[in-house]
């Protein structure tokens, strides 16, 4: 109808709303001087906690934010008159400031502060930092994400704090210093471990999901299933690494790559210590020459498929995603492509941990499953699938399924398969003795057991092995 | 007790009776039996007299189920015979103990999975399995997947019981491959409620088998489709004896990631259980931590065992076993910064006074439902077998429930259905039927129901419409679907008018999605009418529903979801007007507004 705002015209006036209501609660802002360019920074980070599901107030993102990211510098800091603060809501914003300051001498600060924070890093530890309070405020916020520029960045704060009342802040700001204790306890738990996962994920291009990123910081497993295979990787690459061993020529070398054979790495990437080499192995940071590709190489497909159905909860899961993060790594060195996929009732997208570790490691270490299972439509479609990449394209492929001891796959379906490609099947930590009608028909079988996985020397031989025979097929 | 006018009613009855006007004497009782609240002394002496109108009227097929009705069981078989009448004489004969006659006249009539059952009531388990396999093999199952799988899954555990552990493991296997699919289809086809079938019978096939992978694979998805059903204390149930079982198999991290779940679900719904939960949580995550240690396994999962612990418990805030926690994390042979750091932060929590602790409920027994697992691996296959036919289920009805006014209903429904003058073909008997079915609030009769709106009469199915408005189940709705694009308009009309009488909390997610689906916008009416009752029984994700068609629709859906929402009131529902309004700008902040007007009104103060 004629006169009627239309949809982009209101989008625009709720969001230009929700940044002045959330600008006036920067008067409660313990950093000082303020500058609207930190207004910016901090509506940058709010609309990622938004996408999170945290509406936390301006203030807290903004003052917090700062604090963790560095970027006050040497000429600013916390304010320190809090028995002083004569404005409404004194007694709270003496004790937030208080906070701050606690804040600002944790340990883990000057860890964070030593390189540069991305935002959506940023965001994701604000939102594990202040997610336990989050749940428990009741959030009288909207649904617009805050412009990135805006004329309203630059108006006073006091006068924005008149005309749009920021008192609703001061009920997050109460409840975040009663749970002070908490908050303080949240980030001491900030470990290397998680900044390394970050920062694994979090670099230029990166493009990784910021809800997978937060799942990851989260969730236990996810820290599991990196440690794991970055317990094998070292062993799968080291005896490849002896330069005395290695012998190189520009010669017959068209081009500098970042996938390839261990025996093609560029010199320079010896020179890493273990920890470093090791996790540009594993974000496939390495550098290698490139030559031309073999056809039996351009041929070769290790198709891998991880079972995320709900039947893997626990310990399962942990192993079988590390052992296939460790499989993946370990098929891309010998060459040929290298597809991953979730199954449950379906097989889902493929994971590229080849050519899109950054973009893709984050899913495969926190995805969830949200249906069924149901093999023998999975299995199904596989077999239609592998049917036409050998028929149609030429392809050689192995495929290889990590899943539990009940996996139930139609016999005639595994008769296909077994039929179209190097079929290995791993079965992680079964509950019973396996007992499947179609084992026989399988290439290869393995069974990991706990034993099989623990931290000794020879027990670390067996896991190996299995990636060994696994690869090998 | 009976009132004036009924003992008047049962003097004249009884005074027929011996006169000899014993159709007279039955139409009095008739009326008696209507009162189906009545104290049971008294309705069982008008249920007898209406038994001996039945003998003196020569209908004993009738004076039989109410004999039934009076669990006189040995007399009610007389009138039954097995020929005619087999269903009814085995269901006799069975609770007269006499649990291998009963199976061999079931199997004699087309009803093995019965006889069956029967069969192992009575401790034949060898003959049963035989029953078991002809069910397996009965032609009837072709094209029903789901009742194959319980066939199946029942013939296995049939084998188990004889110990033939080959032949039950093959058919637990079918079983699973089977329930797998059918879930996935159900679901496919947003019939959640079916699907969950499918994950009880996997869930108990699991334990049966002792495999943990698929009693996880039954309660997560169980979880997952009663969370999505907003059953608040079924989620809660499952995920409690989820995780008794977990640790009863030593499953510590699938235990406490289970504990985690349960206290994140318990916040995010507002129930009080969350920190009974992260307590749990971080004990479980603390002993995967040790026993992984004891087994020699991976070091880091130790110790990200123990951060997570850490972490539940720092949501709990009791900071002194943080610092307990920290203190076994730092004896780990990790390196040695990080153990210094471990080492210092123990020493800090475990210095830190203790907070007052705040209560940590955890799920009480008396939220428990006995109606959590129903054993539809049985039900279901009898209800395949028996087909819809009204009597037999109705029989069935009778003499499996106890004695109370429902199973009173099930009876007069069941004597009309028997009456002389009932015709099948008859649109009038079929609709009578329907009627009388429809006031027996219970699943089973959903069977029945379908079948009579098989019936060509418009009559018989608009009547089917009416009987389906009062059985309060997410099936309902898909009798009242078809009845809503039926042909007749009679039948139409009927079904929209079932509509605003099917409001109950499970029924909440069928009534929106046929909101979405459907363009007549006197169905869309309808559907917000009855959602508004569903909001008003207190439901905040119908109050969200009629959020959403208030913003998003106009015209006539908008003033009916406004008004539902109007006559709503509490904190709760003003938060989220609130919450609604504030996102909006224009016309839509203005209905909002309105709203929320209407629902922050002061009450009445009690104080």
């Amino acid at each position: 109808m004629a006169g009627q705002p239309d949809s982009a015209d209101r989008a625009d006036d709720r969001a230009e709303t929700e940044l002045r209501r959330q600008l006036a609660t920067l008067t409660y802002s313990q950093v000082r001087p303020a500058t609207p360019a930190d207004g910016i920074a901090a509506a940058a980070w709010w609309n990622l906690l938004a996408r999170l599901g945290f509406r936390l107030p301006l203030v807290v993102v903004h003052d917090c934010g700062l604090l963790l990211s560095g970027g006050l510098g040497a000429a600013r800091g916390v304010r320190r008159d809090g028995a002083a603060l004569g404005t409404a809501g004194a007694p709270v914003l003496a004790r937030y400031q208080a906070l701050l300051h606690r804040i600002a001498g944790a340990e883990v600060i000057a860890e964070l502060n030593a390189s540069p924070l991305r935002d959506d890093s940023l965001a994701v530890i604000l939102a594990r930092l202040f997610g336990d309070v989050h749940l428990r405020w009741a959030s009288p916020g909207g649904a617009a994400e805050l412009p990135g520029s805006s004329p309203t960045y630059e108006l006073d704060r006091d006068a924005l704090a008149r005309a749009h009342d920021p008192g609703w802040a001061l009920g997050f700001l109460q409840r975040l210093v009663e749970h002070e204790r908490a908050v303080l306890a949240r980030l001491d738990q900030i470990e290397a471990g998680s900044l390394r996962l970050l920062g694994l994920f979090s670099a230029e291009g990166g493009a990784a999901d910021l809800a997978d990123l937060y799942r990851l910081v989260g969730t236990a497993g996810a820290t599991d299933v990196v440690d794991f295979s970055l317990q094998l990787l070292p062993s799968l690459l080291e005896t490849k690494r002896r330069p005395a061993a290695q012998r190189f020529s520009i010669d017959g070398y068209a081009s500098v790559e970042r996938r390839g054979n261990v025996d093609a790495l560029l010199p320079g990437e010896l020179a890493h210590d273990d920890d470093v080499f090791v996790q540009k192995a594993l974000s496939d940071d390495l550098l290698y020459y490139g030559h031309e590709r073999q056809n039996e190489a351009s041929r070769r497909l290790h198709y891998l498929l991880v079972d995320a159905s709900a039947s893997m909860r626990g310990a399962r899961e942990i192993f079988a995603r590390g052992l296939a993060l460790a499989l993946a790594k370990k098929l891309s060195l010998q060459g040929g492509d290298v597809w991953l996929r979730f199954f449950d009732s379906r097989l889902h997208p493929r994971l590229d941990l080849g050519r899109a570790a950054r973009r893709d490691l984050p899913r495969l270490l926190s995805f969830r499953s949200e249906r069924g299972r149901n093999y023998a439509r999975v299995f199904g479609d596989l077999a239609v699938e592998i049917g036409r990449l050998v028929r149609d394209e030429g392809r050689d492929v192995t495929l290889t399924f990590i899943t539990h001891g009940a996996c139930q796959i139609p016999l005639p379906t595994v008769e296909t398969l077994a039929a179209l490609a190097q079929l290995c099947g791993i079965f992680v930590l079964p509950s019973r003795p396996l007992d499947l009608d179609y084992l026989p028909r399988l290439h290869r079988v393995q069974v990991v057991t706990a034993s099989s996985l623990a931290r000794s020397a020879d027990k670390r031989r067996r896991a190996l092995q299995i990636i060994d025979e696994a690869a090998s097929g | 007790m009976p009132d004036r006018v009924e003992i008047h009613t049962r003097e004249r009855a009884e005074r027929a009776l011996r006169a000899g006007r014993a159709r007279e004497a039955l139409g009095l009782y008739w009326q008696l039996l209507g009162a189906t609240q009545t104290e049971g002394r008294h309705y069982d002496t008008w249920l007898d007299g209406a038994a001996a109108a039945y003998l003196a009227l020569g209908r004993t097929r009738e004076a039989g189920y109410c004999l039934l009705g009076l669990r006189r069981y040995a007399e009610a078989q007389r009138y039954f015979p097995a020929a005619e009448r087999p269903l009814e004489w085995a269901l006799c004969a069975a609770k007269l103990g006499q649990h291998g006659e009963a199976a061999q006249i079931l199997s004699g009539c087309g009803h093995p999975a019965l006889a069956a059952m029967e069969l192992e009531a009575g401790g034949a388990a060898a003959t049963a399995r035989i029953e078991w396999e002809r069910v397996v093999r009965d032609p009837r199952l072709a094209d029903r997947p789901y009742e194959t799988a319980l066939a199946h899954f029942n013939l296995a555990e049939a084998l188990l019981r004889v110990d033939d552990r080959v032949g039950a493991s093959r058919a637990f296997a079918a079983s699973e491959r089977m329930l797998e699919a059918v879930a996935d289809e159900f679901e496919t086809r947003g019939e959640q409620m079916r699907a969950f079938d499918c994950y009880s019978v996997l869930l108990r096939l699991g334990k049966a088998t002792g495999v943990f992978e698929n009693v996880a694979e039954g309660y997560l998805n169980g979880i997952r489709i009663l969370a999505a059903a907003d059953q608040r204390f079924f989620v809660l149930q499952y995920y409690d004896d989820f995780l008794a079982y977990a640790v009863e198999r030593a499953e510590w991290r699938a235990a406490a990631t289970i504990a985690r779940e349960a206290a994140d679900y318990s916040l995010r719904v507002g129930l009080l259980f969350d920190r009974h939960y992260l307590g749990r949580a971080a004990e479980l995550w603390a002993r995967d931590a040790r026993e992984n240690q004891a087994a020699g396994g991976p070091l880091e999962l130790s110790a990200n065992a123990f951060h997570a612990a850490i972490d539940a418990t720092t949501s709990l805030g009791d900071f002194p076993l943080c610092g307990r926690l920290y203190a076994e994390l730092a004896e780990l042979p990790l390196p040695e910064k990080r153990r210094l750091r471990y080492r210092a932060l123990a020493r800090r929590y475990q210095a830190m006074p203790p907070e007052i602790p705040a209560k940590a409920p955890k799920f009480p027994e008396h939220l428990r439902s006995a109606g959590a697992y129903l054993d539809v691996w049985r039900q279901d296959l009898v209800e395949w077998e028996l087909d819809g036919d009204p009597t037999a289920v109705l029989a069935r009805f009778v003499v499996e429930r106890p004695a109370n006014s429902t199973t009173r209903l099930a009876l007069r429904a069941l004597l009309i259905a028997s009456s002389p003058t009932f015709s099948a073909d008859s649109a009038a008997s079929a609709a009578e039927l329907a009627v009388a079915l429809g006031r027996v609030p219970s699943y089973e009769i959903l069977s029945p129901l379908e079948r009579l709106y098989r019936h060509p009469a418009a009559e018989a199915r608009a009547a089917v419409m009416r009987g389906v408005s009062q059985i309060r189940c997410q099936r309902s709705f898909d009798l009242v679907r078809q009845g809503l694009v039926d042909p007749a308009a009679a039948v139409a009309t009927e079904a929209l008018r079932a509509l605003p009488e099917l409001h109950f909390i499970d029924g909440l997610e069928p009534l929106t999605r046929i909101f979405r689906e459907s363009a007549d916008e006197r169905v869309r009416l309808a559907v917000l009418e009855s959602i508004g009752r569903v909001a008003k029984d207190g439901s905040l994700a119908a109050v969200m529903v009629l959020l959403d068609v208030a913003r998003q629709e106009g015209g006539a859906v908008r003033q009916i979801a406004s008004s539902g929402l109007s006559h709503l009131g509490g904190d709760e529902v003003v938060g989220l007007v609130r919450q609604a309004r504030d996102a909006e700008v224009g016309e839509r902040r203005e209905v909002l507004d309105r709203i929320l007007k209407a629902v922050d009104r002061p009450t009445g103060t009690f104080f």
